[in-house]
């Protein structure tokens, strides 16, 4: 088994291979770098609630709590480890995915060892389970006071009838309680295993030596087959299901989100990777920073710094948001409505279009400057199945006549709804 | 035990060479053909008097239009032009000072299509700095209206995010009455009282008189970091950047005690230390903070959040430029007792126990690998160069790593006696 070169469109030094186990390693190998950038992801977020062929639920904040507890086993806390070998680690949990990662200098190779080890090395028990249930609870207590993490999932409860996306990543701090160490088991047993996960590593680590070490780790794991599991548990209609979503926080200005639900989901791969990028270049043309709309919407005092807009695709779901600070939400919402209205009557300025084409390669080409980005995106067009870097082919692909017909498909009335999170009153 | 540094490939990727610009402002350049991209900062010093809303304003003001990009459409639609280039204006308090920064990060010119993409970029950042679009002379009316609400706001603002609000409020509470107690853009009420006559004449001191440094790290030659110096400072005469900021005086009181409530699910518990000027000047403080709350495996985070399950974080750090150290926890109400207890506990084991030799090296592998690590990052390679000038601490790299590596037990045996409790803000939740 070696390495394979990966072509890509920035001719960055990609290397790829799958091991025996079905795990892919991708590797961004920098010589001229001092630090590894080391992120092992598994592809199960908080969005897979349905686990194993037999349909059994997977409780709410289940991939989170996982990802907290993977960190302890049988010798205590995993970071203590890392922390010895002078390497720092973290997780995250996402909607589709929960990567660990581990930043080191000296005793690289010990580190990425480490950080296959503990992640595929799970020990649970209800005692620690306990436990982790009051440190999380106050993880969820943090987000609740947070506005604009209440504004997006106040949104994405309006937008969302059924699909997991609509819940918070971490739980409830009734869901958690109904997690103990079986269960943990259980969804580890279905969505850790080697196939359904990627190993990025961005840094100066030799090659050879990398290959050599995986293979260790994973030839003792075996072939088998992955269980299988369903992502979704279809039946979301493509309408919102609220309009709006209100809440008072103890805050200084009013907060406003808005949401459009992508209702033209599925599809595979870069597909998926192009819808997102098509969507990003129309926001950004109609309501970036040098667009006519950013500038009279400041102007107007409607919108400050905080006015940003983004997209998000997936397979099984997708979204826009746009939202900031505003002191007016009725009237910047009618005023973003009358600027996607023009677009439709009027089409888009080729001009922007190419200079959004020029930021985004910019963006792109600046991004891999960050190891941590790097790794981060090699993991992510792992499990969306794109090529590395494809998204700066697909940029050049794009035309107005696709923004156009994006716009058409993705902007309607049903598909929108807003969260607006006030002062609270005194 | 700790390797040994690779001091000499280090040396040459943080190897910055200090150049003597126009008007005496220095360059510190970095050359590397490492990165993509090339970042420039200049940070333009002041002092945090009752000036500096209206450098705070500046900040805004100037980087969202210039005479020939009048508009911030325009400005930014030509920013995107060259390559999604990243102008910036901000303030920061730093000890007694007030840092005005105007930065860009734009990609190297050898991959802008054979563009030269840094000149134009920094041309660019110059026209921002200096040529703002006036009309007859002044500041546009709306310009200026639209960015003082935005600053009004802004400030008024800082109290959404609880954590750092609680932060703040410590400490205003611990530095009152004093530059290192203020937040470096002003008071709501100076943002809103801002005039042009103010912000004009604020803006020509700044840039005729306000000493500073300016950093560039990427593929750039001597002569055109030299020439964007020229473009930023117009070769006007400067006096000498600060080297060795002071520190704020010592008082020995009991500890104040702060109490504001609101509606929160969390509360937030902040506890303020004052250490004496030798503990702060010491490569033994961040050692210390580092074994007492500095990651999963200090002190406060084993005990705090491991051991009684009371947080989610807890952790402390050094704020070098005002001597402050800072606990910061996110915790029931109710456990605010118990956690200051042993948090207090702690620090008084630190202080008459040896810490472990394992503890120790920890501390330093994880600071050494912070330290190492910047050579990646080419923005924080000039931040951390100009907080250990402004500190008078080794501002090369090798000389910083070399400088930790010598702490020892008793140096932070020494550091922990000499911490002192002196405020203690608790912002508690009342949510139900």
């Amino acid at each position: 088994m070696s390495f394979e070169r990966l072509e890509n469109p920035l001719g960055e030094p990609l290397l790829a291979m799958t091991a025996s186990s079905g795990l892919r390693v991708l590797m961004h190998h920098r010589p001229d770098f001092v630090g590894t950038f080391a992120a092992f992801g598994t592809n199960f977020g908080s969005v897979d609630r349905v686990g194993g062929a037999d349909g059994q639920p997977v409780p709410e904040g289940l991939a989170h709590f996982l990802e907290h507890k993977l960190f302890e086993d049988q010798d205590g806390d995993v970071s203590d480890r890392f922390a010895e070998l002078g390497a720092s680690t973290n997780a995250m949990t996402g909607f589709v995915g929960t990567t660990y990662i581990v930043s080191a200098i000296d005793e690289a190779e010990r580190c990425l060892d480490l950080l296959l080890d503990f992640v595929q090395t799970p020990w649970f028990t209800d005692e620690l389970v306990e436990k982790e249930q009051g440190i999380i609870a106050q993880e969820i207590r943090m987000y609740d006071d947070d506005p604009d993490w209440r504004a997006f999932f106040g949104l994405m409860g309006c937008l969302y009838e059924r699909h997991p996306v609509r819940d918070n990543i971490a739980g409830t701090v009734e869901s958690i309680a109904e997690i103990d160490a079986a269960t943990l088991q259980r969804c580890y047993d279905l969505f850790y295993h080697p196939s359904n996960m990627c190993l990025a590593l961005s840094g100066p680590l030799d090659p050879e030596r990398v290959l050599a070490l995986v293979e260790a780790d994973q030839a003792p794991r075996g072939t088998d087959a992955a269980p299988r599991h369903r992502r979704v548990d279809g039946g979301e209609p493509p309408q919102r299901r609220l309009e709006r979503f209100d809440m008072e926080l103890p805050i200084s200005r009013p907060r406003w989100l808005m949401g459009i639900k992508e209702r033209d989901t599925g599809g595979a791969g870069e597909a998926v990777l192009r819808r997102e990028l098509a969507t990003r270049v129309l926001l950004d043309i109609l309501f970036g920073r040098s667009s006519a709309a950013f500038e009279s919407l400041y102007a107007e005092g409607l919108i400050d710094e905080t006015f940003g807009v983004s997209h998000t695709a997936e397979a099984s779901f997708g979204f826009s948001t746009l939202g900031g600070d505003c002191d007016d939400p009725g009237a910047l919402q009618a005023r973003v409505m009358d600027v996607f209205e023009r677009a439709r009557r009027e089409g888009l300025d080729a001009q922007a279009f190419g200079r959004v084409r020029n930021k985004l390669y910019g963006g792109l080409l600046r991004a891999v400057d960050s190891p941590e980005n790097v790794a981060y995106s090699l993991i992510s067009d792992c499990f969306r199945g794109s090529r590395p870097f494809a998204s700066v082919e697909l940029v050049e692909q794009l035309t107005l006549d696709e923004l156009m017909r994006r716009l058409e498909e993705h902007v309607h009335d049903e598909a929108i709804a807003t969260a607006v999170i006030r002062p609270a009153s005194a | 035990m700790v390797r040994p540094v690779p001091t000499s490939s280090l040396a040459a990727s943080s190897a910055f060479v200090v150049l003597d610009g126009p008007g005496g402002l220095p360059v510190h350049l970095l050359r590397t053909r490492k990165f993509k991209t090339v970042a420039l900062s200049w940070a333009l010093e002041c002092p945090l008097d009752e000036r500096r809303a209206a450098r705070a304003l500046l900040g805004d003001l100037l980087t969202r239009g210039t005479a020939s990009h009048p508009g911030l459409a325009d400005l930014s639609a030509r920013c995107d032009e060259l390559y999604a280039t990243d102008l910036g204006g901000s303030v920061g308090a730093h000890g007694p000072l007030q840092l005005v920064k105007f930065s860009m990060v734009t990609l190297a010119d050898r991959y802008a299509e054979g563009l030269d993409l840094f000149r134009q970029a920094s041309e660019l950042l110059s026209e921002a700095v200096h040529e703002p679009p006036l009309q007859e002379g002044r500041f546009r009316r709306d310009h200026l209206e639209q960015e003082r609400a935005n600053l009004v706001r802004a400030i008024e603002g800082l109290a959404d995010d609880k954590g750092h609000w609680a932060l703040r409020r410590m400490i205003e509470t611990l530095h009152a009455d004093t530059p290192y107690g203020l937040h470096s853009w002003g008071t709501a009420e100076e943002a809103a009282a801002l005039d042009e006559a103010a912000v004009h004449s604020t803006w020509d001191d700044l840039l005729t008189s306000a000493p500073g440094r300016l950093f560039v790290v990427g593929d750039v030659e001597e002569e055109q970091a030299l020439e964007a110096a020229e473009r930023l400072g117009r070769s006007v005469p400067r006096p000498e950047p600060a080297q060795r900021l002071p520190l704020p005086e010592q008082i020995a009181r009991a500890p104040l005690r702060v109490t504001e409530a609101e509606d929160l699910s969390q509360s937030k518990l902040v506890l303020g230390f004052r250490l004496p000027e030798s503990a702060v000047r010491s490569p033994a403080a961040t050692t210390f903070a580092t074994v007492f709350g500095g990651g999963s495996h200090s002190r406060l985070f084993k005990r705090v959040r491991e051991a009684e399950s009371l947080a989610y974080g807890c952790g402390a750090r050094m704020l070098h430029d005002s001597g402050t150290l800072v606990v910061q926890a996110g915790i029931d109400a109710s456990s605010a007792a118990r956690v200051e207890e042993l948090v207090v506990e702690e620090l008084a084991r630190l202080a008459i126990e040896p810490v472990s030799d394992d503890e120790l090296q920890l501390s330093k592998r994880a600071q050494s690998r912070r330290l190492r690590s910047l050579v990646d990052h080419p923005r924080a390679l000039g931040g951390f160069r100009l907080a250990q000038l402004l500190a008078g601490r080794p501002h090369e790299l090798p000389d910083a790593i070399a400088a930790a590596e010598a702490v020892t037990a008793a140096d932070v045996m020494e550091i922990a006696a000499a911490v002192r409790l002196d405020a203690v803000y608790l912002l508690e939740g009342t949510a139900t």
